[in-house]
C-alpha cells in the first residue's frame, strides 16, 4: 500500500519500460536483444510475470480505469503509495478512458497521475489525420483534472511535472509532448513501430 | 430460512450481499448505477466506505475492479 505503481496504458511502449528495468536491475540487459523472441522472457507487451511490471497492459483504454482500482484500494487502507498510468494521444479514443476520467474525479484521487504522450501519430497515420487531439487538455480540465503539461523528452521538465502534481489536492494528467522514434532516423516522426533488433544493433554501434 | 414468503432473486441477493458484508470485511460493492433495481443497495446500507457507484460505465467497472482485487480486494 505504500508503493508506488507504473501502469504502462500504451503497452506497446513496453521496450521503454524494459529499458528502464534493465537499468534499475530488475531484469538482464542482455534480455533486451531478445525482446520478442518466442523464447525469450520479454514481449510485445508489458506482462506482470517479467520483474518490475506492475500490470499487463496493451488492450487500450483499460490502464487507467485499473489505476484508478489501485489508488482507491491504496486510500482505503490509508497508504502512501502513488499510482503512475501512462497513456498515448491515439488511446484517448477509446470510450473507457471517457468512463475512468470523469470517475477518477468522483473518488477525488489525489493519488493517482496519468500522462498522456502527445507523439501525433495513431496506428495507421497522424492524428491530425485520422483524429485530431487538439482539444485534450480542454477536455480533461473541464472534467476536473489538474491539467500539466512537460517536453516528454526532458528528464528535468517530466520531474518538474511530477513534482508539481505531487502537491495537488486532485488527479493530476500530464501531456507529454514527444517526437514519435526520436533520435532513430529509421522511424523518427512518422507512425512506424519499430525496426528489426539487427538494424537497430547496426544504428546503436555506429551512432 | 425464508418460511413463509417467497422472495424474488434480486430481493435475495440484495440480502445475502449485505449479510456476506458483515462476513468479509475486504468485499467491496460496484455498480453501474443499477443499485437500486439489483437490490445492491442493501449493501450500501450498512456499508457506505466499501460501495461504488461508478455511473453507467460498464467497461471502466471491469477494470476498477480489477485494480482493486490487485490490492488485496473481493469485488462483486
Amino acid at each position: 500500500m505504500n508503493k508506488d505503481w507504473l501502469i504502462l496504458s500504451k503497452g506497446h511502449a513496453a521496450p521503454a519500460l524494459y529499458a528502464v528495468l534493465a537499468e534499475k536491475g530488475y531484469i538482464k540487459e542482455e534480455e533486451l536483444w531478445r525482446i520478442q523472441d518466442i523464447t525469450g522472457l520479454l514481449q510485445g507487451h508489458p506482462e506482470t510475470f517479467i520483474p518490475g511490471v506492475d500490470m499487463s497492459t496493451g488492450s487500450l483504454g483499460q490502464g487507467l480505469s485499473f489505476g484508478i482500482g489501485v489508488a482507491t484500494g491504496i486510500k482505503m487502507a490509508n497508504g502512501s503509495g502513488r499510482v503512475y498510468v501512462i497513456m498515448g494521444d491515439g488511446e484517448q479514443d477509446e470510450g473507457e478512458i471517457w468512463e475512468a476520467m470523469t470517475h477518477a474525479v468522483v473518488r477525488n484521487l489525489d493519488n493517482l497521475i496519468a500522462f498522456i504522450e502527445m507523439n501525433n501519430f495513431q496506428l495507421d497515420g497522424s492524428t491530425e489525420e485520422i483524429k485530431p487531439k487538439n482539444f485534450l487538455p480542454k477536455v480533461w480540465e473541464a472534467v476536473g483534472w489538474k491539467v500539466l503539461n512537460c517536453d516528454g523528452h526532458d528528464f528535468i521538465s517530466i520531474t518538474n511535472a511530477i513534482n508539481e502534481a505531487h502537491k495537488a489536492s486532485k488527479p493530476v494528467v500530464i501531456f507529454a509532448k514527444t517526437v514519435r522514434g526520436k533520435g532513430f532516423p529509421a522511424i523518427e516522426n512518422t507512425h512506424k513501430q519499430r525496426s528489426s533488433p539487427d538494424d537497430a544493433r547496426k544504428y546503436l554501434l555506429n551512432a | 430460512m425464508m418460511q413463509g414468503n417467497i422472495y424474488s432473486m434480486r430481493e435475495t441477493f440484495g440480502r445475502l450481499l449485505a449479510d456476506l458484508g458483515d462476513k468479509n470485511k475486504d468485499l467491496i460493492v460496484i455498480t453501474a448505477d443499477v443499485g437500486d433495481s439489483t437490490r445492491a443497495l442493501y449493501f450500501r446500507e450498512k456499508f457506505k466506505d466499501r460501495y461504488f457507484n461508478i455511473g453507467i460505465s460498464e467497461q471502466d467497472m471491469v477494470n476498477f475492479a480489477a485494480g482493486l482485487a490487485a490490492v488485496g480486494k473481493n469485488l462483486l
